[in-house]
């Protein structure tokens, strides 16, 4: 009688199944990784296992040999036992699935479109450090090894013919990309924010995560620009120097609580004649506006206040919600076809018991 | 039809096919697939090199004999330019642009079959030089188209990003900043070339004085000091961005009507080739 091939489970939680304080006790450590694929490895009826872990989720991904439920029974007392979170308030927020449910979700989370932020990248390099860690422990069978390959060609091609991740959804990231239509490469771009507000403070950090060089920052608060200077390594301005160096400065962001407009439009001429070549990006994010509106009529001056960026952002955010459902019946469709052919003639899985709380968004549907 | 003429629209046609699969693209919102943009181009390139080459043998040298050839002369020099200086500016949209230009200029080319009509052979008699100033003028032509046509885009991007219009599908577009910098290397390189082409007709002028039509004479020396003024300005950062791009784009369009006015004007006065005259034409330093 010919062996029975492994059939694909999935157990997790995620940020639609459980609160960040639950994802924080289930969060993996580099050591709880590595105990937790060495107990997989030990685990009769387990033949492989890729174990996924990000801030927002942590799902294990295992090839075996038992009944699905049962399966998913150890791969949850496996997660409790590693994180020493009990197993039953453990089996209240997470999920499971098998066979082809397991292989639907996971293109959908290497295609982002179980993300948090619909369409993010960031994803599929996490899926694939996960597949790379699984493979250096020898816990990568054929078919999982098949079904990941498959995963990163289905979400490759999510990202490139489907408009999932089409634009830039957060305010930070949208100015983000202006800047980088205005200068391209943004390293050497000299950057200062005036104001230490809670959006500016977002969209500064935006542009110190993309490698900009060159931040200062100018609060009237000296310790909260002194916060903000830290998060972002940029420098301290002194509030009343800023006006001064304003022709210095390539990126000017304004987040200040201030009642009148801090930035005239005479103001910007004069900077502007003394760089003319050299575009000025003003991002007003206060409200009322810290820079005189007219500003923007200058030549070599783009200046976008804070409705202007929502405004992208919403454009950016609508249209992706439009390509998720395309995206989605798109990605079903490759994993029913997958799933033809990795398991064809086979006796389709059991379905995971009643009393099993559903994959978010209904996906195991 | 013949089978210079035959493979130059065929290389129009596939310039034409880069261009709208990255206006497709963008239409879209996917970046443009460069390296299948940049194959097309030089495809279409090589055919219609062979057309022009072909075309060259059978008139006796460089094919700029009427307005089918000098466009699309001036057509494969954007290639040219694009294939040698393209990889260096490291802008995928670039190819797209070269390659809409090309085959507008191609296929504007063909639109009028009495354009090629007339075919002059032994066109310069010969004389090297003189086939060299051509050749060199008709080349900056083409960087000057290029220089026009990525001026276009700056004026594209930059309306976009003031009137805050079509973020999501001009994304893809070269930034503000590059578009700069590629207008100025374009200018300055176009220029250059250019100024040796017209150097050498100065030289070539003054043992020739008749032979020079007085229209080319005022109309190039014009757009030479035309340019080389917006050039200086640009050094001097007194002429930059939406001006320096308006410019730009206009004094391409100058440039193309004198040099159909040119056309019509050689037509006219149906000069005798350098060939005819009774002593050979020889430049100083020509052995």
């Amino acid at each position: 009688m010919p062996e029975t091939p492994p059939a694909i489970v999935l157990v997790g939680v995620n940020h639609a199944s459980a609160s960040l304080a639950v994802r924080e006790a289930l969060s993996l450590s580099a050591g709880q990784l590595e105990d937790l694929y060495n107990r997989l490895a030990r685990t009769e009826g387990v033949t492989g296992a890729v174990v996924l872990g990000t801030c927002n989720r942590i799902e294990i991904y295992a090839a075996v040999t038992a009944h699905a439920d049962t399966a998913m029974a150890q791969l949850e007392s496996l997660l409790s036992v590693v994180t020493t979170y009990p197993v039953e308030p453990l089996r209240e927020v997470s999920y499971g699935a098998a066979g082809l449910d397991a292989l639907r979700h996971l293109y959908r989370v290497a295609a982002g479109l179980d993300s948090q932020m619909v369409g993010e990248t960031e994803i599929l390099g996490q899926v694939k450090t996960a597949y790379r860690q699984a493979e250096e422990r020898k816990l990568l069978n054929k078919p999982l090894h098949r079904l990941f390959q498959k995963t990163f060609q289905a979400a490759k091609w999510a990202r490139t013919h489907t408009g999932i991740s089409d634009g830039q959804v957060s305010i930070g990231n949208v100015a983000v990309e202006l800047a980088q239509r205005i200068f391209g490469d943004l390293d050497p771009a000299k950057t200062l924010v005036i104001g230490s507000g809670e959006v500016g403070r977002d969209v500064a950090k935006a542009f110190a995560s993309r490698g900009i060089r060159a931040m200062a920052i100018a609060g009237r608060t000296a310790e909260r620009a002194r916060i903000l200077a830290d998060e972002t390594g940029g420098r301290i301005v002194p509030f009343e120097e800023w006006p001064r160096t304003l022709p210095h400065w390539d990126i000017v962001i304004c987040a200040t609580s201030a009642q009148h407009v801090l930035i005239g439009k005479d103001a910007v001429a004069a900077a502007v004649r003394r760089r003319p070549a050299r575009p000025l990006f003003l991002i007003d994010l206060a409200v009322p506006r810290d820079i005189e509106a007219g500003a923007g009529d200058l030549p070599n001056v783009y200046l976008y206040n804070f409705a202007d960026l929502a405004r992208i952002a919403n454009e950016n955010l609508h249209r992706r919600q439009t390509a998720v459902e395309a995206c989605r019946h798109a990605l079903d469709e490759r994993a029913v076809s997958l799933w033809h052919t990795i398991g064809p003639g086979r006796e389709p899985p059991p379905p995971a018991s009643a009393d099993r709380r559903p994959l978010p968004g209904s996906i195991g549907g | 039809m013949e089978p210079d003429r035959l493979l130059m629209l065929i290389g129009a046609l596939v310039y034409t096919c880069a261009a709208a699969l990255t206006l497709a693209s963008l239409a879209r919102r996917r970046p443009p697939p460069h390296q299948v943009v940049f194959g097309l181009v030089l495809i279409g390139f090589g055919i219609q090199s062979t057309g022009l080459h072909l075309r060259g043998v059978s008139v006796g040298g460089c094919p700029i004999g009427n307005t089918f050839e000098v466009l699309q002369f001036i057509s494969w020099s954007v290639i040219l330019v694009y294939v040698f200086t393209g990889a260096v500016y490291r802008v995928t949209i670039l190819g797209a642009v070269s390659a809409s230009l090309a085959a507008a200029l191609a296929l504007t080319s063909a639109a009028v079959p009495a354009w090629d009509a007339t075919r002059r052979t032994n066109l310069f008699g010969g004389n090297v030089w003189v086939e060299t100033h051509a050749a060199l003028a008709f080349l900056s032509y083409g960087i000057f188209g290029l220089l026009a046509a990525t001026s276009a885009l700056f004026l594209l991007q930059n309306y976009s990003l003031k009137k805050k219009r079509w973020p999501s599908r001009l994304r893809f577009l070269p930034s503000v900043v590059q578009l700069e910098a590629i207008n100025l290397r374009l200018l300055a390189v176009g220029y250059a070339v250019f100024t040796v082409a017209l150097g050498i007709a100065f030289v070539y002028l003054i043992i020739h004085p008749s032979a020079v039509f007085p229209t080319k004479l005022l109309s190039t020396v014009f757009l030479w000091i035309a340019y080389g003024v917006v050039l200086v300005l640009r050094m001097r950062q007194s002429l930059f961005g939406r001006r320096l791009a308006w410019v730009n784009a206009v004094l391409f369009l100058f440039a193309l009507v004198t040099l159909w006015s040119v056309e019509a004007s050689r037509k006219d006065h149906a000069p005798e080739p350098p060939a005819a005259q009774a002593a050979p034409v020889r430049l100083p330093g020509r052995s």
